[in-house]
């Protein structure tokens, strides 16, 4: 009769000791997934562009045109994107509260001082996603932006280039195919890599 | 019943923490500029000696939760959570304090771990009293 409560015990230290182990491996393999794959924060999501990335390299780039913004705010204007013009472009995706893509700022303002001399054309796409024009044009000014930036307020380019995250960075060749897309933050070099490989 | 309650607790942090870890933080997390995720995790504070912040959240969790099985076959491991549930304590109220003061943000998320680490605190004291 005294052995049933102690089988009882003994059952229960045994679930404990396991359980006890259990966060202990969970741990470890995170670790060792970790040491193999670093993680990478350095892009803003937004949930309404779908998130699926439907573009991507080698695809032909879509013409666009959306209202010219500057730091005084939205204009009567349009900023159109012609890729069958025979022009390199550069585009950023980028949204005024995205940490990221302030982070980025310096170093597109950077890329713009050396490449847009060498006939690349920077366009900016800025998006609407829990923000507006007057902030929009907020970042304008703090950032010193001096390229096209366009208002996307519906994401709607957004979509169209699946853009799942701020800041994303298209790159278009002379023949209007996109030659990068890259996600998130990045350094100047790898961007400045792109450019000069189409620069040639 | 205490012990089980603590390890779901503290998987549940250890989950979250996992998540801070590898992920961006979701649109949902993005209320305001004070309500932002995206502002803490993206701010100098979010690395600690060149690791993410939330990661050492991930071992918090991790520990606390094996300790609280190894702590219901004895004392000694009991004491040994309830110190564990103090360090706990006090890195929760040195971050929140970066969060307010240094940052200017609230990271939603990282509050909500903060809410389970001193769960698992306040159970592992509950747990170390009786």
């Amino acid at each position: 009769m005294s052995e049933m409560p102690s089988k009882k015990v003994k059952k229960k230290r045994n679930l404990s000791t396991y359980l006890a182990v259990l966060p202990a491996a969970l741990l470890v393999v995170f670790i060792v997934y970790l040491v193999a794959t670093p993680p990478s924060q350095s892009i803003s999501t937004i949930a309404t562009t779908g998130q699926t990335n439907t573009v991507k390299t080698g695809d032909i780039a879509a013409p666009f045109s959306l209202d010219l913004i500057d730091e005084t705010g939205l204009k009567n204007e349009k900023v159109t994107f012609r890729p069958d013009s025979g022009q390199i472009y550069f585009i950023d995706f980028i949204h005024e509260w995205c940490v990221h893509c302030r982070n980025m700022a310096p170093i597109v303002e950077r890329l713009h001082q050396t490449y847009a001399e060498k006939g690349v054309v920077f366009i900016t796409v800025a998006g609407g996603y829990n923000t507006d024009a007057q902030k929009t044009a907020q970042f304008i000014k703090n950032y010193r932006v001096t390229w096209p930036v366009g208002f996307d307020p519906q994401l709607e380019i957004f979509r169209q280039y699946g853009v799942r995250g701020t800041p994303t960075y298209v790159i278009v060749n002379r023949n209007g195919i996109i030659t990068a897309k890259l996600e998130g933050e990045q350094p100047y070099e790898a961007l400045a890599r792109e450019l000069d490989r189409l620069l040639g | 019943m205490i012990p089980y309650l603590i390890f779901a607790v503290s998987i549940s942090g250890l989950f979250l923490s996992i998540y801070l870890t590898l992920l961006p933080p979701p649109p949902f997390c993005e209320i305001s500029s004070f309500l932002s995720c995206d502002t803490v995790l993206s701010s100098a504070y979010a690395k600690f000696l060149g690791v993410p912040t939330a990661f050492y959240g991930v071992v918090w969790f991790a520990i606390a939760a094996s300790l609280s099985m190894l702590a219901s076959n004895g004392k000694r491991f009991a004491k040994l959570a309830l110190g564990w549930a103090v360090i706990g304590v006090a890195a929760v109220g040195v971050l929140t304090y970066v969060e307010l003061v240094l940052i200017g943000a609230v990271c939603i998320l990282c509050t909500a771990a903060h809410v389970l680490a001193i769960a698992v605190a306040a159970l592992s004291f509950y747990q170390f009293k009786s």
